[in-house]
């Protein structure tokens, strides 16, 4: 027997795995070999003291510690169980190049004929990352540096699709965060409308989380435009979007949309409705639209943008606002960012002789009626309210 | 180590009873982590991640294996992962607390210095090598139990042992001449 033969029966020995008669040959080695007696010696000293090796116990339970990761796992799996139950949570897979602001079409009717595969698509990893993007979005939401904004602006409209694309990623993946942990119910419902007149397609996305009690709510379903807290007051959600629809007045039609909530991860903005259901907790942003030279150019309401006649475009004393007869209604916005602070409505008349007060508090105008009789209305700009005198 | 029945309730979604079971294991695998990463606050961390995969892949079990085999498994796989980020930074600042200790040793701590050497002498084997010797000696687990938890077969894990006994012998037999134990 060889020393190299005998090392191995040392080891198994150690392990009490051999058999009487191989601890036989390993002891009658070892009686006459004194390096392998000593190796021997050496290994059953290491062995011994591996086996005394102190017993650690953590400094405190381990599940005490991750049972609020543990009830988390718990709530979202049930809630996936609820969405999976109400036959309302249907969630496309977006698309991966992010050239397109489209989300993939999911109408509700075809998604009935679909809901049995619905469970066996769904990749649970992803459920929980888009509960990781969901946070990604709320802080981005929250650290997001407004007077940025109009930087991001570009004149390459492929940029601006990719950054819509993804904002709008970010957008749905914070709502499905924000059903999660409301345990509401939850219905994300995508369409896409082809565009008659070009090849682009114009994407709609319409998402709809019940929200939290804070969250301001459009209670009017009928008013199209909804005054906005002003932009730089709150934390700020922008997606530039190419409008993409006829407005024949640049070629870098683009159109700003502005996402704007008192809440951070409840602004979820939500664009053109075919259901009037999901019209009542949504809140409209209109916007501005602004050629690159910083010129008004459209209007763009929450997704639909239009080419509507700007004119009289009057900006207040000290330039922050801005007034314009848009399509027989007054809007007053922000002249940076073009964002609607009040909408008149649409006045049935002319309207005509806009005038910002000395200190730009109040705008004056006048409307005047086919029937010939004129009527003078004020907009405080300090507490946001039209009234006629 | 656990009933099966405390395994069966746990899996057909018995909160409790899967609560009571990663009571029992944490030590378990506390202990395992803490040994193949050397360090008390990876080896939280490794650990309460082993316990929420077992938490939320507990129905994934099939009796066919050992439950204590297949915690193992979970926490080496862990470990070993975690190991290989933190391996770079990791493996210098424990050489200097090796060199550290070796100059400041007193007679009195002999004792628990025996054990610190042999976590020294444990940290510097290659990662598949410490993790059998650790469920073997931590664990007490068989060739045929580590070879479970480790997918490895039967004959590398005994050639693994053996070569990791080995090299600790030869690193701490060049300890003890280096005067550090009588």
């Amino acid at each position: 027997m060889t020393c190299q033969e005998v090392m191995e029966y040392m080891q198994r020995q150690l392990d009490d795995d051999l058999n009487d008669h191989e601890a036989d040959a390993l002891t009658a080695h070892t009686r006459y070999c004194s390096d392998c007696a000593d190796m021997f010696e050496r290994l059953k000293r290491l062995s011994a003291e591996l086996d005394n090796l102190p017993k650690v116990v953590p400094a405190f339970s381990l599940v005490d510690a991750i049972i609020p990761q543990l009830d988390l796992f718990d709530s979202e799996r049930q809630e996936s169980g609820i969405a999976i139950e109400s036959k309302l949570f249907e969630r496309g897979a977006e698309p991966a190049g992010g050239q397109e602001t489209e989300i993939v079409p999911i109408s509700r009717r075809s998604a009935r004929g679909r809901e049995k595969g619905w469970l066996k698509r769904i990749s649970w990893p992803a459920v929980t990352g888009v509960a990781a993007a969901g946070l990604v979005a709320g802080l981005f939401l929250v650290m997001f540096n407004p007077t940025s904004a109009p930087d991001l602006k570009s004149d390459s409209a492929s940029m601006e699709s990719a950054t819509a694309s993804l904002e709008q990623k970010d957008m749905s993946a914070a709502d499905g965060a924000k059903s999660k942990q409301s345990a509401d119910e939850v219905r994300i419902e995508s369409t896409t409308e082809e565009n008659s007149t070009a090849s682009k397609v114009q994407s709609k996305s319409v998402a709809t989380g019940q929200q939290p009690t804070e969250a301001p709510s459009s209670s009017d379903v009928n008013k199209k435009i909804d005054v906005v807290t002003p932009y730089a007051d709150v934390p700020g959600y922008h997606i530039e979007d190419q409008s993409g629809t006829s407005a024949p007045l640049a070629p870098s039609d683009e159109a700003t949309r502005n996402y704007n909530s008192n809440s951070a991860i409840t602004g979820a903005g939500s664009a053109g409705s075919d259901s009037a259901d999901a019209a009542a907790d949504r809140k409209e942003v209109t916007m501005i639209a602004k050629d690159q030279y910083g010129e008004p150019m459209g209007i763009t309401s929450t997704g639909s943008s239009s080419s509507a006649d700007i004119s009289n475009v009057v900006p207040s004393p000290d330039g922050s606002l801005s007034a314009a007869i848009v399509d027989g209604a007054v809007l007053v916005y922000t002249s940076q960012e073009g964002t609607v602070q009040l909408d008149s409505g649409k006045k049935t008349g002319t309207i005509s002789g806009l005038q910002w007060s000395d200190d730009g508090k109040a705008l004056f105008f006048e409307v005047k009626a086919d029937g010939g009789q004129t009527t003078h209305y004020k907009i405080d700009t300090q507490e946001w309210t039209i009234a006629s005198q | 180590m656990v009933e099966p029945n405390l395994i069966r309730a746990a899996q057909s979604g018995d909160r409790d009873a899967l609560i009571t079971l990663l009571r029992e294991i944490e030590t378990h695998v506390y202990r395992t982590a803490y040994y193949i990463l050397n360090n008390e606050q990876d080896a939280m961390d490794a650990a309460q991640e082993a316990l929420i995969r077992i938490y939320t892949k507990i129905t994934s079990y099939e009796e066919k294996a050992q439950f204590k085999t297949w915690i193992q498994r979970i926490v080496t796989n862990i470990c070993i992962d975690k190991f290989r980020r933190n391996k770079p930074t990791i493996s210098i600042e424990e050489h200097e607390l090796v060199f550290r200790e070796k100059s400041s040793v007193e007679e009195d701590v002999i004792s628990t210095y025996v054990a610190d050497d042999i976590r020294k002498a444990i940290d510097m084997l290659p990662e598949h090598h410490r993790a059998v010797v650790v469920l073997r000696y931590l664990q007490d687990f068989s060739y045929n139990e580590i070879a479970d938890s480790l997918d490895l077969p039967l004959n590398t894990v005994k050639s693994y042992l053996f070569r990791a006994r080995q090299q600790l012998q030869t690193l701490l037999h060049e300890y003890q001449r280096g005067g550090v134990r009588g």
